[in-house]
């Protein structure tokens, strides 16, 4: 039903961008008709002015009313002939109103002598004659090209509302100017050593590319991981935070981690589902010491983790 | 059915939208029928008519004031035998400018005319042209007319009225005679409070309303129903109505007499009692009389 609608819509909004243009022109050529129209109603005017009873002070004479009344009703008679969308109405005030148009042009013909003022009534046109059946052809043919586009259009708008109805997930920030961590949502910031926090970054950015490496306590840590967080350390030297020697990233590192535990356990208090991404799995079951535990973060991405002074 | 349309991308719907939409504009635009004829000449002046005879190149050319008078005189003239055997066409002009009658006359361009006797006189046509005077309408006399009062002929009496004459100055009645008996009683024109009409009827009507005091006319029947045939003040002896001329180049005394019988038929028809009052002249009267005995 929905759809239905979306349809009538869009047909209503192709035609009206058809129907515009198409009575904008019509518009257009009838002024231009009723332009000519004027042009030639004076021309004809003047030619038979010396035939014309008008009045004319200067010489007393009164004209003859009956006559000027007369030629103007053939006058129209002609036009009427011709299509014509004008009549003549008045001239020199001598006034013959057959049917009253709303719409009329005051024109002075400059005679020698007293000029002659004349009243041109204009025919607006019909509603009907401003619309036409091709606007509604050109919708519907619109409306059959543009289907598909119409229907995303649809599908896509109902889904919006959904996503909005969703709070926004909150992501990890890491700030290395400050030393903290942050979750963007809440704002809660817990400030990490040194150390954990250049580990913590290497681990991340490690993790998204490497997927598949098995990270376990008892092996070294893979050579890309060590770089990384010598790389952070070396940028945590050039910020001012420290100007001891780097660590060694594979002493300790349990405790390490326990650190990065403890402060994402604080930042992510009220959403330990979004938590479970960002943290190092303990190890549990059998022992600490299995061989196969694997503490890396296996479902982190990119957009989950924003680095400040990187 | 969406892998056919998949084909249609939204750049080039987007194309074929702004040219469809362009497109519109000029079927909008075109859609209209262009109005752009001149309007033909649609003011009579003249009629022609042919007559049955064979002399094609020959025109009987007449000029009558009134165009109702002139489809009449043309429409009798071109079934008449003398003028099927002498015209080819009879054309008429009319016309109600003043102007008109001086081309025809002066110039003496046409065989008939309408006139009265006076412009005749001021162009001297008879002895130019050899108009002769066919048939004329009865005289009358001209009046002053009011409503209320008998009119008197004094410069008191007018000084203080409001006086409706005609616009064209070759009327008699309306015109030249109470100007010519204002000059008499030595008023002067510019002084005297006077309004314009066209014709004897807008006269009638200036004073009906009461926008005049008195009007200059002639009396005719039916002006009893509107005014009071008491409150009359004759201007001058009687005038001699307007006559037909015919210009007699040749002594064409057949023509004559078939004019001059056409036009006392139509003067019968008349209904008006000013228009079938006639006075023939030339001797006509005695050859067509002489045909009926």
């Amino acid at each position: 039903m929905l759809k239905h609608n979306k349809i009538i819509i869009s047909f209503m909004l192709f035609w009206l961008l058809f129907q515009l243009p198409f009575s904008f022109g019509v518009y257009l050529e009838h002024q231009s008709n009723l332009e000519k129209s004027i042009n030639h109603i004076q021309t004809r005017l003047a030619l038979d002015l010396p035939r014309l009873s008008l009045p004319d002070k200067a010489l007393n004479i009164v004209g003859d009313e009956v006559s000027v009344i007369n030629y103007m009703k053939q006058f129209n008679l002609q036009l009427e002939k011709l299509d014509y969308s004008a009549r003549i109405d008045t001239i020199k005030n001598i006034s013959f109103i057959d049917v009253p148009n709303e719409q009329y042009v005051e024109r002075i013909l400059l005679a020698p002598g007293e000029p002659i003022t004349l009243n041109i009534s204009l025919k607006s046109l019909k509603v009907t004659e401003y619309l036409s059946v091709m606007p509604v052809v050109f919708a519907l043919l619109f409306i059959y090209l543009t289907l598909d586009h119409i229907v995303i259009w649809q599908s896509r708008k109902s889904q919006i509302p959904a996503i909005e109805e969703q709070p926004q997930q909150p992501i990890l920030i890491i700030d290395l100017i400050e030393k903290v961590i942050i979750n963007s949502e809440t704002k809660v910031k817990t400030p990490l050593a040194n150390k954990p926090l250049c580990f913590y970054v290497a681990l991340s950015e490690f993790c998204t590319t490497n997927k598949e490496i098995v990270l376990n306590q008892n092996k070294d840590l893979p050579i890309e991981l060590t770089e990384l967080a010598n790389k952070y350390f070396l940028r945590l030297i050039e910020l001012g935070h420290t100007v001891r020697k780097r660590p060694n990233f594979s002493n300790s590192l349990e405790k390490t981690l326990s650190e990065i535990r403890a402060a994402l356990d604080e930042v992510f208090i009220d959403a330990p589902d979004v938590k479970e991404i960002y943290y190092p799995p303990k190890a549990h079951g059998e022992g600490s010491r299995s061989k196969l535990h694997h503490y890396g973060l296996t479902s982190i991405e990119s957009q989950h983790i924003q680095v400040i002074g990187k | 059915m969406l892998s056919d349309q998949a084909f249609f991308g939204k750049r080039l719907i987007v194309t074929l939208l702004c040219t469809a939409i362009i497109f519109m504009f000029y079927l909008g635009n075109s859609s209209v029928d262009i109005t752009d004829e001149p309007i033909p000449v649609f003011m009579e002046i003249s009629n022609q008519c042919k007559t049955e005879g064979k002399a094609v190149g020959n025109n009987l050319i007449i000029y009558v004031p009134s165009e109702i008078v002139a489809k009449q005189v043309s429409h009798k003239l071109c079934k008449d035998d003398v003028v099927a055997k002498q015209y080819g066409n009879v054309i008429v002009h009319w016309g109600y400018k003043l102007g008109d009658s001086v081309e025809f006359l002066g110039k003496g361009v046409a065989d008939l005319i309408l006139a009265k006797e006076n412009i005749m006189q001021a162009f001297m046509a008879e002895s130019t042209y050899n108009y002769q005077a066919v048939l004329g309408y009865s005289n009358y006399t001209a009046f002053f007319i009011s409503l209320q009062e008998k009119p008197k002929l004094n410069k008191l009496y007018f000084l203080d009225k409001k006086i409706g004459l005609l616009d064209y100055p070759t009327s008699r009645s309306g015109h030249i005679l109470p100007k010519a008996l204002f000059k008499d009683l030595d008023i002067n024109i510019d002084n005297l409070d006077i309004t314009y009409a066209n014709s004897h009827e807008g006269l009638r009507e200036l004073l009906a309303s009461g926008k005049v005091d008195l009007i200059a006319s002639y009396w005719k029947k039916g002006d009893e129903k509107q005014f009071s045939k008491n409150y009359i003040e004759p201007i001058s002896n009687p005038i001699s109505g307007s006559k037909w001329y015919l210009k007699m180049d040749v002594d064409n005394t057949d023509l004559l007499c078939a004019v001059q019988k056409n036009l006392y038929d139509l003067a019968k028809e008349n209904e008006s009692t000013y228009f079938n009052h006639v006075k023939l002249f030339k001797s006509c009267q005695n050859i067509l009389s002489q045909k009926a005995v």
